[in-house]
């Protein structure tokens, strides 16, 4: 009996013990994020087998995590990229703290195993499990480590956004069809999503809201789902959500808002606050995601990191300059990415922000770049005003490159230089290609496009073509049949003809 | 035959009773309803499911290995500590009967455990590949690609041995061959060059391999042409080719052109009935690519027409066999051990074994290459002796675990690798026959000289 009494009395013991504790621990995770001793969240939020897992493994859990890394390694060596994702996954939740892990392994996924596959749909499922690794899991547990940030801002800046990978307009294209479910246009309403219900029982409380879903899930539509809008059922849900007008309208503001800020973690304020400093950005371009994740990463970065995320910014606003329209020809069944000229003074205002926080020569040079290279699109945009102007800025803040000589050798001089020209034996080449282009975009239907490359075969003819050496009509000839031999559609064909 | 029973029923209830065994097991219930539910895969359905077979069942696995071990070197073990051996010992009743009554007790016990989680998740894999969730178009891609079981024919070999002279004597010629190179090792590595070369693709030609087909195919069984390639350059690029299939009679009967990475494996899916009614065929491979590159196909496994040999459900039963020969394998490495030492060591000795067996790869490597590799210009004697003796260890251990470790039923599942009853007899005679009966006598040998009725 007194054995069976003092045995009552330590499990009432350890008991109130571990109660203790527990209420003891809330304050102490205050202090922590007080006095800033850990920078992330603790793993509270975390799944309860993630929580399971790493504490219930404790040490162990980086000898596991070392072996299903060995064995990732040896799958990846023999060509087995099926395990990866998973592996992956379980090797980061393992170490959730251990920020290189994630960097590693989104790394892998988007850049090494992506590029294994031929067809660019595969690709970009790895990609984009590259892309979710770092997201969902690295920055939710990792928030304040601007590696992450950085990483995660350049697969958007690099993977999407350039043109080294053979499926680099796929992944544009995939990923600005994803952003167009998001919002019309180039970007979200920020002043109706501020005025949208954010929460479910605060868009319940809008009246008529419940019969509206009750209506959507009579016909098997969940409106609370990431798969939205779904699938099969676009008609339906359209003819639903209009039979509820206004309501329909808070519905789908609602959906859209969850979406962008639990699937795709862009929070609303930051893109408003983004675009106030920076300028407008088209959120279905990567570029606007890089400098998103770049922005994001700045508040925890420090030296050599914060420098690296503030060039990312400006090189994305460069790029977005460079590439920043899809042009699509749904006659002739082309996507061009092409310049975006009205981001000119926006990225000029990035350049100068970053060049009056770090002065130094590099990035004069990547301005001086981006100068030559913005003077290019300009003239060809038939900006020729525009064009002028950044010649004047370059005689003036960079006398050594411009020197004595005139607007019009100069901007030949660059225009020679780039891709489209550089392979070009002589002018009478570069004055066909110039007209090609001509030809081409009025084709498309982009006539200034086409101005601006015929200004600049004129310009070629004059200023630097000895003018006897051929006949600039027979070149012009050649072009028009030339373009005409590559296009398909004959609407295109009639522009030209 | 009683007597073996007696003894197994009694082991079965203490292993039952074991607080060890009980929470293994109840790991092996976590790891069969969590596991699948935090399942990723690649996004694809049959990735979905070849992990599902793969992770599921390998960790069930590695949970049955880790209990059976221990029930095992408790069920003597612990018997000889408690001094219920005396009691068991007293009855008149021989050393291979109870070895073969506990051992046979474990068995019966991991029979059931992994029949239960076998059908869990085969029952699983046929809920989330219900008809009514996938179009007709991907329920046959998958009975195609995962829920069947192909073996592979590889191509026929080639003579090469005048080419192997050939190259030697050039290399006489011209003095490639260094004088301090054994003539055995300059043979390998030229037979190698040979094969290689024989296997290799360059831009604008094409190369053939004879395919003898063992059996008639049917006409509605796909085949599957599986391959794998390296490139003479690194270069990230995809390979332009084009494949082709050329009956005896020179007739093409299937061509396809590819675009195809470097070091991954590809699968193409040769339609059925093309192959029907042909004893052999000539596969064909041209290098279209656009720049100059040669492409070199792994003469040991890198081309093979992959035959439909059975269904999957009979490949997923010998799985299963296979995994249960492995686990009486460990019960009997156990009960064996469990006759040498007390439990604790008993029981790291068995979890060594386990992890040797685990570690094949490795110890082949370590018995290939731990002699042989002196660092630094003069090595010095202890560091060579010590060489010597590790790589004679590994050569050792490697010897005895070579038959019985390269055994990987779950990673054939999911490849869909036809296994074969012959496999799973072999298995029976080598793991439970050989291995299993050399065990069984060291421990009869031992239990008979072992004196359990010490005071203590």
């Amino acid at each position: 009996m007194k054995r069976n009494l003092l045995h009552a009395f330590f499990v009432l013991l350890g008991i109130a013990l571990l109660w203790t504790a527990g209420t003891r621990h809330p304050g102490l995770l205050t202090a922590r994020q007080l006095h800033q001793l850990d920078h992330a969240e603790p793993l509270e939020n975390a799944p309860p087998l993630l929580v399971f897992t790493t504490v219930a493994l404790g040490g162990f859990s980086g000898v596991l995590s070392d072996l299903m890394w060995v064995r990732a390694a040896q799958l990846q060596m023999e060509g087995n990229y099926l395990e990866l994702v998973q592996l992956a996954d379980w090797i980061t939740k393992l170490q959730p703290r251990f920020a290189q892990g994630w960097i590693y392994h989104a790394w892998n996924l988007a850049y090494n195993v992506s590029v294994m596959f031929p067809r660019p749909e595969d690709r970009w499922r790895w990609v984009r499990h590259g892309i979710e690794l770092l997201r969902d899991g690295g920055l939710r547990y990792n928030p304040a480590h601007p590696t992450l940030y950085r990483e995660m801002a350049w697969i958007y800046q690099h993977k999407l956004g350039m043109t080294t990978d053979a499926a680099h307009a796929y992944y544009k294209m995939a990923w600005a069809q994803e952003m167009a479910r998001l919002f019309d246009g180039r970007g979200p309403d920020y002043a109706a999503l501020a005025a949208t219900p954010s929460t479910r029982s605060a868009l319940l409380r809008v009246p008529q809201m419940q019969q509206l879903i009750e209506a959507l899930r009579e016909r098997e539509i969940d409106p609370f789902t990431y798969q939205w809008p779904p699938a099969g059922k676009w008609d339906e849900m359209q003819e639903i959500l209009q039979s509820h007008p206004g309501t329909g309208e808070i519905l789908l503001r609602h959906v859209q808002l969850r979406m962008l800020m639990d699937r795709y973690r862009l929070a609303p304020d930051r893109m408003l606050e983004i675009e106030q400093v920076i300028g407008p950005l088209d959120w279905r371009l990567p570029q606007a995601h890089a400098v998103y994740w770049a922005w994001s990463g700045i508040p925890h970065a420090s030296g050599w990191e914060a420098v690296m995320l503030d060039r990312m910014i400006f090189q994305s606003m460069a790029e977005a300059f460079r590439q920043g329209i899809y042009f699509f020809s749904a006659e002739e069944d082309r996507f061009i990415p092409s310049p975006a000229p009205d981001l000119l003074p926006y990225v000029e205002r990035a350049f100068q922000r970053s060049l009056m926080e770090y002065d130094d020569d590099t990035m004069r040079t990547a301005h001086l770049n981006f100068l030559n290279h913005a003077l290019v699109v300009m003239f060809t945009h038939d900006r020729e005003a525009a064009a002028r102007a950044i010649f004047e800025q370059i005689r003036s803040h960079y006398p050594d490159a411009s020197g004595a000589t005139a607007f019009q050798h100069y901007l030949l001089d660059q225009l020679a230089g780039t891709p489209d020209f550089v392979t070009l034996p002589d002018v009478a080449h570069r004055i066909a290609q110039a007209l090609y282009f001509s030809f081409y975009w009025q084709a498309l239907g982009d006539d200034a496009r086409a101005a601006g490359y015929q200004h600049a075969a004129e310009w070629f003819w004059h200023y630097q073509a000895s003018q006897d050496a051929f006949d600039y009509w027979e070149l012009e000839s050649g072009a028009r049949e030339a373009v005409l031999n590559d296009l398909i559609s004959d609407v295109s064909k009639d522009r030209i003809r | 035959m009683t007597r073996i029973f007696a003894i197994a029923s009694i082991s079965l209830r203490n292993a039952i009773r074991s607080k060890v065994v009980l929470v293994l097991l109840a790991a092996l219930a976590l790891a069969l309803i969590g596991l699948p539910l935090t399942i990723k895969g690649d996004g694809t359905l049959d990735g979905q499911l070849r992990i599902l077979l793969r992770y599921t069942l390998g960790l069930a696995t590695l949970i049955l290995s880790l209990a059976t071990i221990w029930a095992a070197c408790a069920s003597v073990a612990s018997d000889i500590r408690d001094r219920h051996i005396q009691l068991i010992l007293s009855k008149p009743l021989r050393p291979i009967q109870l070895w073969l009554g506990k051992w046979l007790g474990l068995c019966l016990l991991n029979f059931a455990l992994l029949a239960f989680c076998m059908a869990i998740v085969y029952f699983t894999l046929h809920y989330q590949t219900r008809s009514s969730l996938l179009s007709a178009q991907e329920q046959q891609q998958l009975q195609w690609e995962v829920l069947s079981a192909y073996s592979s024919l590889a191509p026929m070999p080639r003579d090469l041995s005048a080419a192997v002279e050939r190259r030697l004597e050039d290399g006489i010629l011209r003095g490639e061959w260094p004088e301090d190179v054994s003539p055995e090792v300059i043979q390998a590595h030229v037979q190698r060059l040979v094969r290689s070369q024989a296997n290799s693709v360059s831009q604008g030609e094409r190369n053939e391999w004879m395919f003898e087909l063992p059996q008639p195919v049917e006409s509605d069984d796909p085949v599957l042409l599986r391959y794998r390639f390296s490139l003479s350059l690194l270069d990230m690029d995809l390979i332009k080719g084009r494949w082709s299939l050329v009956a005896a009679d020179g007739e093409e009967i299937w061509s396809e052109p590819i675009e195809s990475a470097a070091r991954t494996w590809h699968q193409i899916l040769i339609p059925p009935g093309t192959l029907t009614g042909l004893s052999s065929c000539t596969l064909v491979f041209e290098n279209l690519h656009d720049r100059p590159l040669t492409i070199v196909f792994d003469p040991d496994e890198g081309l093979a027409l992959r035959m439909r040999a059975g269904s999957f459900s009979i490949n997923y039963l010998q799985a299963a066999l296979l995994l249960f020969i492995h686990l009486a394998f460990l019960a009997a490495i156990g009960v064996t051990a469990g006759s040498f030492f007390s439990m604790p060591v008993a029981a790291l000795t068995s979890f060594y074994a386990l992890l040797l067996l685990y570690a094949g790869r490795v110890v082949s490597r370590l018995a290939d290459h731990s002699h042989g590799h002196s660092h630094g210009p003069d090595p010095s004697a202890f560091r060579e002796w010590f060489e010597a003796v590790s790589h004679y260890a590994y050569a050792g251990i490697y010897f005895i675990i070579r038959p019985i470790y390269d055994v990987h039923p779950l990673e054939r599942v999911t490849r869909a690798e036809w296994i074969g009853w012959q496999e799973v007899g072999q298995a029976v005679g080598l793991h439970i026959g050989i291995y299993g009966g050399v065990l069984c006598l060291l421990a009869i040998w031992h239990l008979r000289r072992k004196e359990v009725a010490l005071p203590q």
